[in-house]
């Protein structure tokens, strides 16, 4: 081979490996994932107020659909065994090096009584965001992406799903989405390389399955208050607990 | 929501100052027709009678008719009279001539413009606001009302606008982000609403009934939806109205 032809082969696979590192990481053994991380999410502040909703003042269709009943905002609701509900939980970093098998399906979000179902949700880095309209009424989903890239699309009723591929990493803070023609609606999506996270439900629990043994550190997000991380070391079919506490004293 | 349809002239007018308005567009475009008619003629009559033919030429010379220069007098002594007459009075009675007297019993409400929707905020049965301010601006707290003040927990904050008839409305108008425009075709009323400004205006109705209020400033894609429901209602209804919103916040429970 011509020797100068060969340097400049030689620098730029210096510059662009073939293997782009994270993404391309050894395939999945299910059987090293077998260590467990559980835990919950406390509310130990008072209750923060919260006003009730508007709805029919805007938009008839809106308030018809939850029979004149005047909803809260989603935005902390707390559970009756004071736990806070809504909390993105996930492995923020310690998993890399592996490529996971992804998950069949889209990452589903609806839009019903003019509110975001879920209102905060996990998927995977490379899978489609599929929003739904199960409204009498126009919406328009715009979401706020800071990595991926920003969308803003109008959806009448009975409109078909806006699909929408995420390509990137972005869970810390994950991506808000909000409707432009109903201000009191909006969700949040954070996008996952792997498929170590989890939201906060009614019970306030939170469990991290089939992780491999390792230190990792998990992170808590909620959209009113600040972000919280603890670092766990986990071995060979051990599960541990671990406790979060909002808001920070 | 049932968009009022209002048929090709203005939209009904059931407000007390909206004549004056009425009548200024009304003059306004019957003088600008009979313009139009003159003028129009009169480039036709000129297309003729000085069309290019055989033995006449183009004369490259000012008009020297003396009429011509009162002609031109005349036209700008009629727009300032448009001017100062008619719409100079109008805006100073909606825009200074507040009825902040104790006797003149003003109802008070702020709204606030944000992308796409309007916000009207009572002061609530106590009759005093709450604190407000950017800084409060939230998801949960679209008013931007200090939660830890008790004044303003009382408060009403919704999406459509009530108020009764026969009563002057003083409307407080501020935007969270860009400049709107507060319009109430019913009501002649058109206000732009810029970012970090408190812009009164007041008006009152001499009728009932449900209309619509809309931006009239073009502020970004979803503008076509700013829209708001509004009702003009007696006063016992508007009673009847702030009870049950009173009530819908559940401060009782």
């Amino acid at each position: 081979m011509d020797k100068r032809l060969f340097l400049v082969l030689a620098s730029l696979a210096l510059v662009f490996p073939l293997s782009s590192g994270a993404d391309d990481g050894k395939p999945w053994d299910p059987a090293v994932g077998t260590a467990t991380i559980t835990g919950s999410v406390k509310f130990t502040g008072k209750k923060p107020r919260s006003r009730p909703i508007d709805m029919a003042g805007a938009d008839e269709k809106c308030a018809e659909a939850h029979g004149g009943k005047r909803l809260k905002p989603d935005t902390v609701i707390l559970n009756d065994n004071g736990t806070l509900r809504n909390v993105f939980v996930w492995v923020k970093s310690g998993v890399e090096g592996w490529s996971f098998p992804m998950p069949e399906g889209d990452a589903m979000l609806d839009q019903k009584g003019c509110m975001y179902s879920p209102h905060v949700q996990g998927m995977r880095k490379g899978q489609s965001l599929s929003i739904k309209t199960s409204d009498p009424t126009a919406h328009n989903v715009h979401g706020y992406a800071k990595v991926n890239r920003p969308f803003n699309r109008s959806q009448p009723a009975g409109a078909a799903n806006v699909t929408i591929k995420m390509k990137r990493d972005e869970a810390s803070p994950p991506m808000k989405v909000k409707c432009d023609i109903h201000p009191w609606m909006n969700a949040y999506v954070a996008v996952v390389e792997h498929p170590y996270f989890s939201v906060t439900g009614d019970d306030g629990s939170f469990k991290l399955e089939n992780l491999p043994p390792g230190t990792y550190t998990i992170e808590a997000w909620h959209e009113k208050y600040e972000v919280m991380e603890q670092t766990v070391t986990i071995g060979d079919k051990e599960t541990k607990t671990v406790e979060f506490a909002y808001p920070k004293s | 929501m049932n968009d009022p349809q209002y048929g090709w002239w203005l939209p009904p007018d059931v407000s007390v100052h909206g004549a004056d308005i009425d009548f200024m567009i009304n003059a306004i475009h019957w003088f600008m027709l009979a313009l139009f008619i003159f003028w129009g003629g009169f480039i036709v009559y000129c297309l003729i009678r000085f069309r290019a033919r055989p033995g006449h030429v183009a004369i490259y010379r000012d008009i020297e008719a003396k009429w011509n220069r009162w002609l031109e007098i005349g036209v700008a002594v009629a727009e300032t009279v448009v001017l100062v007459v008619f719409a100079m009075p109008v805006w100073a009675k909606i825009k200074d001539d507040l009825p902040l007297a104790p006797e003149q019993d003003a109802m008070v409400v702020r709204v606030v413009a944000e992308q796409f929707k309007w916000l009207f905020h009572y002061p609530g049965r106590d009759g005093t606001f709450g604190k407000t301010g950017p800084e409060f601006y939230a998801d949960d707290n679209p008013a931007g009302l200090d939660f830890d003040d008790e004044a303003g927990w009382d408060d009403i904050t919704v999406r459509g606008f009530h108020f009764p008839v026969d009563r002057p409305v003083i409307a407080r108008l501020t935007a969270k982000d860009v400049i709107h425009s507060f319009k109430i075709p019913v009501m002649r009323i058109t206000q732009d609403v810029v970012p970090g400004m408190e812009i009164t205006i007041w008006f009152q109705a001499k009728e009932t009934g449900r209309f619509q209020v809309g931006c009239a400033q073009l502020c970004g894609l979803g503008h076509y939806e700013m829209k708001a429901n509004l009702v003009i209602e007696s006063k016992e209804d508007f009673q009847k109205w702030l009870d049950e919103e009173h009530e819908a916040l559940g401060l009782d429970e």
